[in-house]
C-alpha cells in the first residue's frame, strides 16, 4: 500500500455544476479538458463521479451496479480511460442507507463496496452521511469503509463527507481517512464561502499531512451556472473566486474543482492554474495556518499565515466586508522581532512579482471581498 | 447560543420546518438558530423566488432533510 495525500489533493467533481445529469461521455470530455486547458499540468489529478452513478437497487449478489444508461461501458472503462491520460478515477458512496439522491449506500456493504470500486480501477472514494442510521455513531462507519478501503487491495484515496457533524475532526484521522468535509454544503455564493472559511477559524491545527480538512469542492468559475440547483445561487466575480482559491489553498484544503471544465473562462483558468499559490496549498510539510485578525477591524479584515518548509510563510490577506479596508500585518505575531534585525521579503502570488523588502510590518488596503497573497522570505535587514 | 427552532433569529417570523431544512442545507447542518426565507434571500442577496425553488428542488431530488 502507497502513502496517499502526502499534499492536499486536487482534482475536479461533476457534483456542482452537473448534479444527477452524470454520463460516460461527460466524464471522458472533463478528462479531456482537464489535459488541454492546463489543470494536469498544475497538479490536478482526480476525476471523481459524485453521486448518481449507479442503479437504485444492488444486484442480486447485492453488489452495486453502475448505470447502464449513463455508463454503458461500465466504470472499468471509464477508469482505464482516464488512467491512460495519466489521470486518477474517483466515485461516491454513502455511509448511510442511501446516498444522499436515494442510492444505494455502503452502509452493512462496505468490504463488498470498497472490493467493487478496486475492481473497477477506482482511486478515490467520496463517501457522503446521508441516511445515516442514528443507533451507529458516524465514527464507527468511517472507520468500517476506512478499513475496508485499506485492505481492498487497491490504493483508494478515502475523502469522508459527514459535513463537519459530531466533531468530525477529533476523531476522523484515525478511521484513515484522507479528507474530512469540515462544513455544510458550498454554495456558489460569496456569502457562503465567507460563512464556511469563518466556520473554520480555531480548527486550522486539525488539519494536516495525510488527512485534510476539507471545505468543500470549489465554486471558482461558475458565475451561477449549472445543471445543479443545490450549488448554483448568484454567482461571485472574479474578484471573490480569487478570494475563495486563496481561502482555500492557504487553509490547506483539497482544491477539487466544481465547475464545467469543458467551458472555463480565461479568468477561471487564471485562477485554478496560478502555480503560486498552488504552491502554498501543496507545500510538503502541509503544516496548517493561523490566523492574524486586524486589531481594528477583527471580525472582517483576517490574515493567515502558513509557515513553508524551506523556512517562508504563505501570507494571505482577506477582507470580508463591504469597504475597502486596511490590513496591518505586524511581523512580530508572526515570530519577527523587530530585535532580531530581520524582515519579509515579499512576492506578490497573484501579481507575480516582487512586492519588496518591509521591516516590522506590512500594510496594504483591500478591496471588498479581495485578498493579497505572499510568499514572504525572511531576510537580513 | 440558545437554540430557536420556532422565530427567525433575524426579523422573529415564525419559521416552518422547510426553513428549518433549506437553514440547514446552505448554511451549515448544525444551526441552531434560523433564518426564514425572506432573510436568507436577503443574507445570500439572491431572489426570494429562487430560495423558494430549492425547497422544491431538494424534495423532488430526495434529500434526506426535506422528506
Amino acid at each position: 500500500m502507497s502513502i496517499l495525500a502526502k499534499t492536499p489533493p486536487m482534482g475536479w467533481n461533476t457534483w456542482n455544476t452537473f448534479g444527477w445529469n452524470i454520463n460516460e461521455e461527460l466524464v471522458k470530455k472533463a478528462a479531456d479538458a482537464f489535459v488541454e486547458n492546463g489543470l494536469k499540468e498544475a497538479g490536478y489529478e482526480y476525476i471523481v463521479i459524485d453521486d448518481c452513478w449507479s442503479l437504485k437497487e444492488r444486484d442480486k449478489r447485492g453488489r452495486l451496479v453502475c448505470d447502464p444508461e449513463k455508463f454503458p461501458k461500465g466504470m472499468k472503462y471509464l477508469a482505464d480511460y482516464i488512467h491512460d491520460k495519466g489521470l486518477k478515477f474517483g466515485m461516491y458512496s454513502c455511509a448511510g442507507t442511501h446516498t444522499c439522491a436515494g442510492h444505494p449506500g455502503s452502509f452493512e456493504h462496505e468490504f463488498e463496496d470498497a472490493k467493487t470500486f478496486a475492481g473497477w480501477g477506482v482511486d478515490y472514494l467520496k463517501y457522503d452521511y446521508c441516511y445515516k442510521p442514528d443507533h451507529i455513531p458516524g465514527e464507527i462507519l468511517y472507520k468500517r469503509m476506512g478499513t475496508a478501503l485499506r485492505n481492498c487491495g487497491r490504493d483508494i484515496l478515502f475523502s469522508a463527507c459527514n459535513w463537519g457533524n459530531d466533531e468530525v475532526y477529533r476523531w476522523i484521522r484515525e478511521t484513515g481517512a484522507h479528507m474530512f468535509r469540515s462544513t455544510g454544503d458550498i454554495q456558489d455564493n460569496w456569502e457562503s464561502i465567507k460563512n464556511i472559511v469563518l466556520s473554520q477559524i480555531g480548527k486550522e491545527c486539525y488539519s494536516g499531512a495525510y488527512c485534510y480538512n476539507d471545505m468543500d469542492m470549489l465554486v471558482v468559475g461558475m458565475y451561477g451556472k449549472g445543471d445543479n440547483n443545490a450549488v448554483a445561487l448568484g454567482g461571485c466575480s472574479d474578484i471573490e473566486y480569487r478570494s475563495h482559491f486563496s481561502l482555500w489553498a492557504i487553509m490547506n484544503s483539497p482544491l477539487m474543482i466544481g465547475c464545467d471544465i469543458r467551458s472555463m473562462t480565461k479568468e477561471a483558468i487564471g485562477i485554478l492554474t496560478n502555480k503560486d499559490v498552488i504552491a502554498l496549498n501543496q507545500d510538503e510539510e502541509t503544516r496548517g495556518p493561523y490566523c492574524i485578525r486586524q486589531w481594528n477591524n477583527p471580525e472582517k479584515v483576517i490574515a493567515f499565515v502558513k509557515p513553508l518548509s524551506d523556512g517562508d510563510f504563505g501570507i494571505g490577506m482577506f477582507n470580508f466586508s463591504e469597504t475597502a479596508s486596511e490590513m496591518s500585518l505586524q511581523f512580530w505575531d508572526i515570530g519577527l522581532s523587530a530585535a532580531a534585525g530581520k524582515g519579509l521579503s515579499l512576492y506578490d502570488c497573484w501579481e507575480h512579482r516582487e512586492e519588496g523588502a518591509f521591516k516590522e510590518r506590512y500594510v496594504c488596503t483591500i478591496e471588498p471581498h479581495g485578498c493579497r497573497v505572499f510568499r514572504g522570505k525572511v531576510i537580513d535587514l | 447560543m440558545a437554540a430557536n427552532y420556532d422565530t427567525c433569529k433575524n426579523c422573529n417570523t415564525p419559521l416552518v420546518s422547510d426553513e428549518i431544512s433549506l437553514n440547514r442545507k446552505l448554511i451549515s447542518r448544525n444551526c441552531v438558530t434560523f433564518l426564514c426565507i425572506d432573510c436568507l434571500a436577503e443574507y445570500f442577496k439572491a431572489d426570494r423566488e429562487v430560495i423558494v425553488s430549492r425547497i422544491r428542488f431538494y424534495r423532488e431530488n430526495g434529500c434526506s432533510l426535506f422528506k
